[in-house]
């Protein structure tokens, strides 16, 4: 039995395709670092990320299957549902011989996987653009904590770029404890160990406070609907919710 | 006052205003500046009536020299008032954007002084944000009736969206219940306003660097309930609207009795079932290309409010059914209850590929536990009843009611709160 072990990230993941294609070998198991058991009977192949490898790899993809698949690749990454590295190389795989028909064929399994965990992606990352809340620092760096179940916070980072693009502020992952920090334009993804020391600034209480007010005013009494605001808004998304996290406790 | 309290008062008397859309623009964000606005739009929280909040939803000021009937607003309503200034709206509207709060502002107002006045401080608050905050975030304003159409283009210009509330279906009942109002107050803005977006739009179709006036288009808010206009003429005027005055969107807001008044119906809840049928009535007309009279059929004058209206039209039109999914046009396909834009597209193309068997159609996303009652696939029926009216439609409405009831559900808090309320 054939086992890849890669470091976890998508430079990684891409050189395992890139090993993927040239030895036409599908493995029988692919473990990120992270998830590693070692198994008796497998033979175990670890590989070192190469950023060129990875690039050509990522070029080729655009290049000969469609820009479209490219980033569903890398949705269906981010997803981290369970079994998504073989379903994504399998997806690549085939994507080499049959093109960019590949995205629309709706028979083919990993297909299926990767269409859907990338719509799992695009929906969460979706719902966290609005409703991640940053606190203000006193050392005015606007400070975003969530728990989202995919790995989005360098897509939602891409997104706040543009938004909040003269601001600095840090988006942090709690679940998985990295932080992605923006300044000047660049952002970087950080253990977020290193955030340390963070005091609300002095004016955040009275924002929040005209925040959850406004909420409370803005809602109908007589249209009270407390079913369709848990459907839109489910509890896991209250943890950090301004309005909400009360609620929690 | 304290600015809370403000925001209290300012939010409580705008939270009837239905629109909280903030899609259709696609501003871009400046070197120094702060904001865009996303095409799809985005919600960021929900309130607890289920409505989405993706604006910061606002009065400039809740003082007003009318007394229309149905307004919580009106001047004989004795109730706390507030203004705000336009630095204050502009600095709360920064810091909530900030943190993620709100998608931007929708700024309305009641009518201080008088109309021209109050306009001015709506165009203020815009400028400020606009210019001196830097604010690439999405707008909606409202058009004050009977302002200068002058400071409505200024308004125009800087927001994404501007609406003026037509605020009731007909003439006469506008005459009745708010008899300040002029309805060529109303509906001159709408007209003028729509005229110009047609010229921007144009203008910037044949050149890139073209003023955008209104981006996200205009729309406008009519309450259902409170006069006695039935659903067909109120479809017409819906549709007559988008038609010739360049609208964008109509909204209907169930009737919700604020004060006593001899004039208005006495409700004990606002008719939200009525309100919910005509939301997907309007959506028949923009997006499903039908006529409003094919849904008032045999001159009925209102919606059969117990079947949705589509579901309604194709039993009424079983002749025109069972259409076959290899074979009908997207427009045929369109009107089969169960099959939107979106399967109707994918059965399209599939279709140029592959002969569509029953196991690939479940798959390009129609519902067809409604839709299976008017289509075959490959020549066959699969309802598991013969094709004839009276069987369908018995089945169809048994299984609707099922639907109905957990649709009811829907708006049964509605009635819960009522009760509770008439304790207090």
């Amino acid at each position: 039995m054939l086992h890849y072990i890669y470091d976890g990230s998508f430079t990684g993941f891409l050189t395992l395709v890139h090993r993927v294609l040239s030895e036409k070998r599908i493995p029988d198991r692919i473990s990120g670092s992270d998830s590693y058991q070692p198994d008796l009977f497998s033979q175990d192949v670890i590989i070192e990320a190469e950023g060129e490898k990875a690039d050509r790899v990522a070029e080729a993809i655009i290049k000969e299957i469609s820009r479209k698949c490219y980033r569903a690749v890398y949705r269906c990454f981010l997803s981290e549902i369970d079994g998504f590295e073989k379903a994504a190389v399998k997806f690549i795989y085939r994507g080499f011989h049959s093109g960019e028909r590949i995205y629309q064929d709706w028979t083919d399994p990993d297909a299926a996987f990767v269409r859907r965990a990338e719509k799992m992606v695009n929906r969460e990352l979706h719902r966290y653009q609005g409703l991640l809340r940053f606190r203000m620092l006193e050392s005015e760096i606007l400070y975003a904590p969530y728990r989202p179940e995919h790995k989005i916070s360098n897509l939602l980072a891409w997104h706040f770029s543009r938004r909040l693009a003269a601001e600095r502020w840090i988006i942090h992952d709690r679940g998985r404890n990295i932080a992605v920090i923006y300044s000047n334009r660049e952002w970087l993804e950080i253990p977020a160990e290193e955030l340390k020391d963070l005091k609300f600034a002095g004016e955040e209480e009275q924002y929040q406070k005209l925040w959850i007010k406004f909420f409370e005013s803005i809602s109908i009494k007589m249209r009270k609907n407390l079913k369709a605001q848990s459907r839109f808004m489910p509890k896991k998304c209250w943890e950090f919710l301004i309005e909400k996290e009360n609620n929690t406790k | 006052m304290e600015l809370i309290n403000k925001l209290e008062v300012l939010a409580d008397s705008a939270k009837y205003d239905v629109s909280c859309s903030s899609s259709g623009s696609s501003r871009q964000n400046s070197p120094e500046g702060m904001g865009n606005s996303a095409p799809s739009g985005i919600c960021h929280s929900w309130s607890d009536d289920g409505r989405c909040i993706s604006l910061l939803k606002t009065l400039f000021t809740n003082s007003c020299i009318y007394d229309c009937a149905y307004c919580i607003n009106r001047a004989s309503n004795d109730r706390p008032r507030a203004s705000f200034t336009p630095r204050q709206v502009a600095e709360l509207t920064i810091n909530f954007y900030k943190r993620n709060y709100i998608e931007g502002l929708f700024l309305s107002s009641g009518i201080k002084k008088d109309p021209d006045y109050t306009m001015e401080q709506i165009v203020e608050t815009l400028r400020l944000l606009r210019e001196e905050y830097k604010f690439n975030g999405y707008i909606h304003a409202k058009a004050i009736p009977g302002s200068d159409l002058r400071l409505i283009f200024e308004a125009g210009q800087l927001a994404d969206r501007i609406s003026v509330n037509i605020e009731l279906p007909s003439r006469e009942s506008l005459k009745n219940l708010a008899p300040q109002k002029s309805a060529l107050d109303i509906l001159n803005p709408m007209k003028n306003i729509g005229s110009r977006i047609g010229e921007a739009r144009e203008n910037r179709r044949k050149y890139r660097h073209a003023e955008k006036f209104v981006p996200a288009g205009q729309s406008t808010q009519l309450i259902v309930g409170a006069s006695p206009e039935s659903d067909y003429r109120i479809m017409k005027l819906a549709d007559g609207l988008y038609s010739s005055y360049n609208l964008k969107r109509v909204y209907y807001s169930a009737f919700m009795p604020v004060k006593p008044d001899s004039r208005l119906p006495a409700l004990k809840t606002p008719p939200l079932l009525r309100e919910h049928r005509l939301y997907q009535a309007d959506w028949l007309l923009r997006f499903y290309d039908f006529e409003v009279e094919e849904l008032f059929s045999g001159y009925r004058a209102n919606l059969d409010y117990r079947l949705d209206p589509k579901l309604n039209w194709a039993l009424n039109n079983l002749d025109r059914f069972p259409v076959e999914i290899n074979q009908a046009d997207y427009h045929e396909l369109l009107r089969v209850p169960g099959i939107g834009p979106r399967s109707a597209r994918k059965i399209v193309e599939t279709r140029q590929e592959t002969r569509i068997s029953y196991q690939n159609l479940k798959k390009l996303g129609p519902v067809l536990k409604r839709a299976k009652y008017f289509i075959t696939c490959q020549g066959k029926y699969r309802a598991g009843i013969p094709f004839r009216e009276d069987l369908i439609k018995v089945r169809v409405r048994e299984q609707e009611r099922g639907n109905d009831y957990q649709q009811a559900s829907l708006f049964a808090g509605v009635q819960e709160e009522k009760k509770e309320g008439e304790k207090a």
